[in-house]
């Protein structure tokens, strides 16, 4: 396996060793160095808190994410698995104040048994912590399941919503249904063109034909559910739009928020040549797009491939999108008149 | 002596954890046998109970779910529990946590029937039939339901480490005699 690391042991405690030492002003390590958090507290002032555990191997998300306006803490696991409720449980300790927590929880098996553990322990320690389960991707399970979907990149729009209400001073109630209500109006699909290497076993993550596509690859390198000969991105972006607004049909005049999000080793020119036939295809539809969101956010390695998602906000929404940020890794977001 | 267990658990999975990675990587991430073989290390190394120790170093589904079969033999080997008893609360508590039943394609496909086992023996032939059956299951939970034709025609990596734990188990029980 050719992989900058020094060790298989080291590799996740080495990358948040650097992280924390290139934001020294915003990040600091917690009481358990796998708890990265806000340097500066806010949620003894009665703000709630808003955190994550995740697997690591998939950054910037969800680590580089922490920071004013976004995330308290990120729990970081394990290369692609989720932390135990034990550390997970060390991370809301260590930001919750009296307000509460929102433990946001990206549908993963793993993630999704863990954070409730640890969701449940936090309270008998009572601790006001509730879990918010993050499903977006539609090749997961089909309408009218969207409750056993799993998390995809669309997710980052509650991150980025939440995370900067809560800095406004929302109440934890009133958070969970903000976020219930974001999730509702977000549909990702993914497509997966060749396999990133593990940096568990150095192993290539799933075999594809040269002249295949996977439609509805996981971010943790799980095969997909359907292929598609290579052919221009033009055809593949049109099946994969026509698959998100059949699975939740958008009114032309709507407002909408693109997230074109890179799996790892698709580049910028790719991403772009992909956003730009997106933006066409919607205006196509009469369905306008706010300024977007286009990079690699939620990787999978260097797995080349790339998820569409399609957000459709309020006015409230979008003003806590647009609210200004210094978590380290997340982009700027660009404004734009009001809906 | 549990110790002793530990130390084949950790030899049994060494020789198995590429295997088991292989499994996996057919509907997975391809990271069970390293999962399995990270929290035996612990099991076998803390100052913790074995159930902890391997719920947090394991970390993941495989980490809460596996900790509880863990904890299950370490009782039997303790003789607070009988091995039925042992294995069908554990088997109860991982359905609660994980929301899945038999024939879902999962470890419960290994450890349900040898829960049912009235003798160890009988057990570990139940956990290999059950582990050998989920060949033929599509997943309907974890992360191989996501997978072109649900892994149909792969052994379970899960249900394979159960069979695996129950097996060296086995060789360290003496039964009532």
């Amino acid at each position: 396996m050719k992989k900058l690391f020094n060790s298989q042991q080291r590799m996740v405690d080495d990358m948040i060793s650097g992280f924390v030492a290139a934001y020294p002003d915003q990040i600091v390590k917690g009481s358990n160095s796998r708890v990265v958090r806000r340097k500066t507290l806010r949620t003894k002032d009665n703000k709630v808190a808003v955190l994550i555990g995740n697997g690591s191997g998939h950054e910037p998300i969800a680590m580089g994410f922490v920071g004013h306006g976004l995330l308290d803490a990120n729990v970081v696991g394990d290369v692609f698995t989720a932390p135990s409720p034990d550390l997970i449980l060390e991370g809301i300790e260590e930001v919750t104040g009296s307000a509460g927590a929102v433990l946001l929880i990206s549908r993963h098996e793993g993630d999704v048994i863990n954070g409730n553990a640890a969701a449940m322990m936090a309270q008998d320690d009572d601790l006001d912590v509730r879990p918010l389960l993050m499903y977006d991707d539609i090749s997961s399970a089909p309408r009218g399941q969207e409750h056993e979907r799993r998390g995809a990149a669309g997710t980052l729009f509650i991150y980025k919503i939440l995370g900067a209400a809560a800095e406004a001073g929302v109440a934890l109630d009133d958070l969970i249904v903000l976020g219930e209500a974001v999730r509702a109006r977000t549909r990702t699909l993914g497509a997966a063109v060749s396999p990133g290497v593990s940096p568990i076993n150095g192993e290539l993550m799933f075999s594809l034909a040269d002249d295949e596509i996977y439609i509805g690859m996981g971010v943790h390198g799980e095969p997909g559910v359907s292929r598609r000969t290579v052919g221009p991105v033009n055809e593949l972006v049109a099946f994969m739009v026509d698959e998100l607004l059949a699975d939740r049909p958008i009114e032309s005049g709507t407002p909408t928020l693109v997230l074109v999000n890179g799996s790892g080793g698709t580049t910028m020119m790719e991403l772009l040549t992909i956003y730009g036939e997106v933006q066409s295809l919607l205006d196509g539809q009469g369905i306008p797009c706010l300024s977007p969101m286009i990079g690699p956010f939620s990787t999978t390695q260097e797995t080349a491939g790339f998820s569409i998602s399609l957000f459709t906000p309020t006015e409230p929404m979008l003003t806590w999108w647009q609210a200004p940020h210094a978590a380290p890794l997340f982009p700027t977001i660009f404004g734009e008149a009001a809906v | 002596m549990t110790t002793e267990l530990f130390d084949d658990w950790v030899e049994r999975f060494e020789t198995l954890e590429v295997a088991l990675n292989q499994l996996d990587a057919a509907t997975g991430d391809g990271d069970h046998g390293a999962t399995m073989l990270k929290g035996l290390r612990a099991v076998q190394l803390s100052p913790e109970q074995p159930a902890k120790a391997f719920r947090k170093a394991a970390g993941g589904a495989s980490g809460s779910l596996f900790s509880l079969v863990i904890g299950a033999l370490d009782s039997v080997m303790r003789g607070r529990q009988s091995l039925p008893e042992a294995l069908s609360t554990a088997a109860s508590r991982i359905t609660q946590m994980g929301q899945a039943v038999a024939g879902d394609k999962t470890m419960l496909d290994a450890l349900l029937p040898a829960a049912t086992a009235t003798t160890v023996t009988d057990a570990v032939t139940a956990a290999r039939a059950g582990c050998l059956a989920t060949q033929a299951m599509s997943a309907r939970r974890g992360r191989a339901r996501y997978v072109e034709g649900a892994g149909v025609g792969c052994i379970d990596a899960g249900a394979t480490s159960v069979a695996e734990l129950l097996e060296v188990f086995e060789k360290h029980w003496q039964e009532d005699s």
